[in-house]
């Protein structure tokens, strides 16, 4: 994955569908690229750091210590009481967004129902779990 | 990286993040305002983010305003540290 470090905050790759993944799954629409993006941070994360993967529709609207502070805390690396776990957002997408393209040839989707808003924008907190052992062990190009 | 909360304690129970997420250019916007609410919420050195930029479609496309334009949005022309590929 080509990996430009603007500063040592922030950071873009370039995920490159047609490398990483099947043909099958190529079209972004069917979100396979997410676990692979997931796996591959996975790879270099730090024992004291905890992964949030956010849809770009997530916004944060308070500190991080205010926010999710006892889902944070409980993940830490000194308790560790808490698995990994997904958090719905308020906020949404429609149906049609968020079905593959294909799909309405094999199932037809009422227009109404595809208009139709969606909640639960992904929130992922992650740490080191056997789960996350195993999504670490995908193979990222 | 130093391991310190919003409020600049020291606090070794406090964990750090990396903070990730994608996008392709359709929802470039989406991108700057969940940057922006990072950037707004969490004190510089608590974090990392990772941005990945499906297809590399604003990193290769001709019009470069998306991706300039999200690089003003993270400061990122500030000491030289911006590596061009």
């Amino acid at each position: 994955m080509e990996v430009v470090q603007w500063n040592s905050s922030f950071q873009v790759r370039i995920f490159n569908s047609s490398e990483l993944l099947p043909s099958e799954v190529h079209d972004k629409h069917s979100y396979s690229w997410k676990v692979l993006i997931i796996a591959s941070v996975f790879h270099e994360l730090a024992p004291q750091e905890l992964l949030i993967y956010f849809d770009t529709s997530i916004r944060f609207r308070s500190p991080a210590d205010n926010f999710g502070a006892k889902f944070f805390l409980a993940m830490g690396t000194s308790s560790q009481q808490l698995a990994p776990l997904q958090l719905g957002g308020s906020t949404s997408v429609t149906v049609a967004f968020a079905t593959h393209p294909t799909m309405s040839s094999w199932i037809p989707i009422d227009p109404l129902v595809a208009k139709a808003n969606m909640r639960e924008a992904n929130l992922m907190l992650w740490r080191r779990t056997e789960a996350s052992r195993q999504v670490k062990n995908l193979k990222v190009g | 990286m130093e391991n310190v909360n919003n409020e600049g304690k020291n606090d070794s129970l406090f964990p750090q993040f990396v903070l990730v997420t994608a996008s392709d250019a359709t929802h470039y916007p989406y991108v700057r305002g969940a940057i922006s609410s990072v950037q707004e919420h969490y004190r510089a050195g608590t974090y990392r983010l990772i941005y990945h930029d499906l297809d590399g479609e604003l990193s290769r496309a001709a019009d470069k305003s998306m991706i300039n334009e999200l690089k003003r949005v993270c400061n990122l022309e500030v000491g030289g540290l911006v590596a061009e590929h």
